[in-house]
């Protein structure tokens, strides 16, 4: 029995040990690395395919005004610029918004989805809005988001490599110093995207596509049926769809976007919820496909195991909490104490759920942010409610496997708008 | 952040930019590698004989009867508890805390000291670091030795379990935290 929990708590550990390693190296790289992005080319700084930018939206009248402003606003030639805004059954504002902006310019069209179909989650409405697109390239944008002006520009250069079939630009939170949940979700975007994902584009590894401030080449989407409906996190589903089918990821560190993020534990709660279930479906889905495939490199093979398992870590650091302590009050030996000492290591080495501790705080060193990095130790916070979300994912994944449903709920995020009224 | 979103607004064509990289400071490194070198010396040769003597020393002034001894693996602490009974506290690397100063130090050196700003904000940090540690570990153990007289030894292994590495961290990330902060703002004043 003792030799059993010894095993598990060293396999647990050395787990834990390779995504230290792993994000060290990331962040080495963010740091250092020269040979970085982005390579624009002649060609790619003057290509301008035509693109179809997708809106999904519901009820969303407190920011959807401030985006499709924001979009009239964009330094991409309007006439190869397609704008659709899905109405996913609003009962508020948002279409006639929508309407408004589609009457006044001729590139915008509006979408209404019925009362019986809205709701079903984002994937249906994308998969309407890409039956209407007719840009080869399309991007997705978040009712909430706020992008660059040049924003097209930067992300269609790198799809002149007919390689690259996503692309994904860079998030920031708008709306940071609203409440401490807001402050610690920045932290994270800061260390998931400047170190997280310019690593991951650096090292040739697997960037991870977010659904939104991402485009994709239209065929290719169309190519693999769409986006899946049964997928609670179609990005994630799509990343790795579009890396079997031998295509590769693109992250645009240049390209930023502006959201609204989440303001309390609540919210907090239900957003990662839904993420760590979509996730977990992923990982189910793909691990097999993934290990199996011709398309992908070893490396990308390994990045990609590691990225599905990213939401079973903090699982595997609670059980190893539990272990620790089945071992420390029960088979006390010499040896367990110098690993026991490592373990908190690894707790804030899985703090936030693509972020250790140090990407954060390289995250804002290279942002030259300077007090935001004091709150880092804070993050523990967020790190526990991250366990507890991601056992009852598992768990509510497990019993709707029981229990033979495909069936999801949808948690959307409600966005208050209050910041981007400031613009 | 504002500040970018402003610069966003304008009107032109399209600005290309490229992630700031830094190129790692090797020269700070070897320093830190030296000063952290000597830290730890001084840290692993003195600072359990040290400790021990402290907490002797604090128990004294509250009246509790401790001596201290020597066994082949740590300093012991002897403390007679309230039931008569003798309490033997080996001083083990973990329960001073040094493995976590260790960890604190490898993390500092490899994260903090290649990247840009002074040498002497870098050091000063990491003797900070470790001067917290040092200070932490001994209200810690005080914190456990004290339950441990007062309820036995089993509330100490749980005292222990609670107030262990874990909480080590919580000084060990803040410090680590600050530190960068300073260097961070140290930078954006030289380039401002």
């Amino acid at each position: 029995m003792a030799l059993i929990l010894y095993v598990t708590f060293v396999l647990i550990v050395a787990i834990m040990l390779f995504y230290l390693v792993r994000h060290y190296v990331f962040s080495l790289t963010a740091l250092y690395r020269q040979k970085g992005q982005p390579n624009y080319t002649l060609h790619a700084l003057s290509y301008r395919p035509t693109v179809s930018i997708l809106i999904p939206a519901r009820n969303e009248e407190a920011v959807v005004g401030a985006l499709l402003q924001r979009i009239t606003e964009l330094t991409y030639p309007k006439d190869k610029l397609e704008v659709i805004v899905i109405d996913d059954a609003s009962t508020d504002n948002t279409g006639r918004i929508a309407e408004g902006f589609a009457q006044s310019y001729n590139y915008f069209k509006v979408v209404h989805r019925g009362l019986n179909d809205g709701g079903k989650g984002k994937s249906a409405v994308l998969n309407d809005g890409l039956k209407q697109a007719k840009g080869e390239m399309t991007i997705c944008f978040d009712a909430d988001y706020y992008p660059q002006i040049d924003v097209l520009e930067k992300l269609t250069a790198y799809f002149v490599d007919p390689e690259v079939g996503v692309v994904q630009g860079r998030v920031t939170v708008l709306n940071e110093r609203a409440t401490w949940v807001s402050r610690l979700v920045a932290l994270e975007r800061i260390a998931g995207y400047r170190v997280d994902q310019l690593a991951r584009d650096d090292l040739g590894l697997i960037p991870q596509f977010g659904g939104t401030m991402g485009g994709f080449r239209r065929d290719i989407i169309e190519f693999l049926g769409g986006f899946d409906t049964r997928m609670l996190t179609e990005d994630t589903d799509l990343t790795f769809r579009v890396y079997l089918a031998g295509y590769k990821i693109r992250y645009v560190n240049d390209a930023e976007c502006y959201e609204e993020a989440v303001e309390d534990w609540r919210a907090y709660w239900r957003q990662r919820h839904r993420w760590a279930k979509g996730h977990m479906q992923c990982f189910f889905r793909h691990l097999i496909p993934l290990l199996r495939s011709g398309n992908l490199r070893l490396r990308e093979k390994l990045d990609g195991l590691l990225l599905l398992n990213v939401y079973f870590v903090p699982i595997l650091v609670g059980l190893s909490w539990l272990l620790g302590a089945i071992i420390f009050f029960l088979f006390p030996t010499t040896w367990f104490e110098p690993i026991w000492t490592l373990l908190p290591v690894f707790v804030y080495s899985s703090v936030g759920n693509f972020a250790v501790f140090f990407e954060v705080g390289v995250g804002t060193y290279l942002d030259k942010r300077m007090r935001i990095g004091w709150l880092i130790p804070l993050l523990l916070f967020s790190y526990v409610l991250n366990t507890l979300i991601c056992i009852k994912a598992l768990l509510d994944l497990a019993f709707s496997k029981i229990v033979g449903s495909n069936e999801h709920n949808w948690a959307k995020t409600n966005h208050s708008g209050g910041e981007i009224e400031c613009f | 952040m504002r500040r970018n979103l402003r610069s966003s607004h304008t009107r032109g064509p399209p600005v290309w930019g490229f992630p700031h990289r830094e190129k790692p400071r090797l020269r700070h490194l070897v320093i830190g590698l030296t000063v952290s070198a000597f830290s730890y010396a001084v840290l692993w040769l003195k600072f359990r004989e040290l400790l021990t003597e402290a907490i002797r020393r604090l128990l004294y002034v509250g009246q509790i009867s401790a001596s201290k001894s020597l066994s082949s693996e740590a300093p012991l602490l002897v403390i007679r508890l309230t039931d008569g009974s003798n309490l033997n506290l080996a001083l083990t690397w973990q329960r001073c805390g040094l493995i976590s100063m260790t960890i604190f130090g490898l993390l500092f050196l490899f994260l903090l000291f290649p990247l840009d700003g002074s040498i002497w904000s870098k050091i000063a940090w990491l003797e900070l670091g470790f001067i917290i540690g040092s200070t932490w570990s001994f209200i810690r153990l005080s914190i456990a030795v004290l339950i441990a007289y007062h309820f036995g030894a089993g509330a100490l292994a749980v005292t222990e379990f609670l107030t262990g590495p874990f909480t080590d961290f919580l000084w060990a990330l803040s410090v680590w935290s600050l530190g960068l902060s300073t260097l961070a703002s140290a930078k954006h004043r030289r380039v401002s």
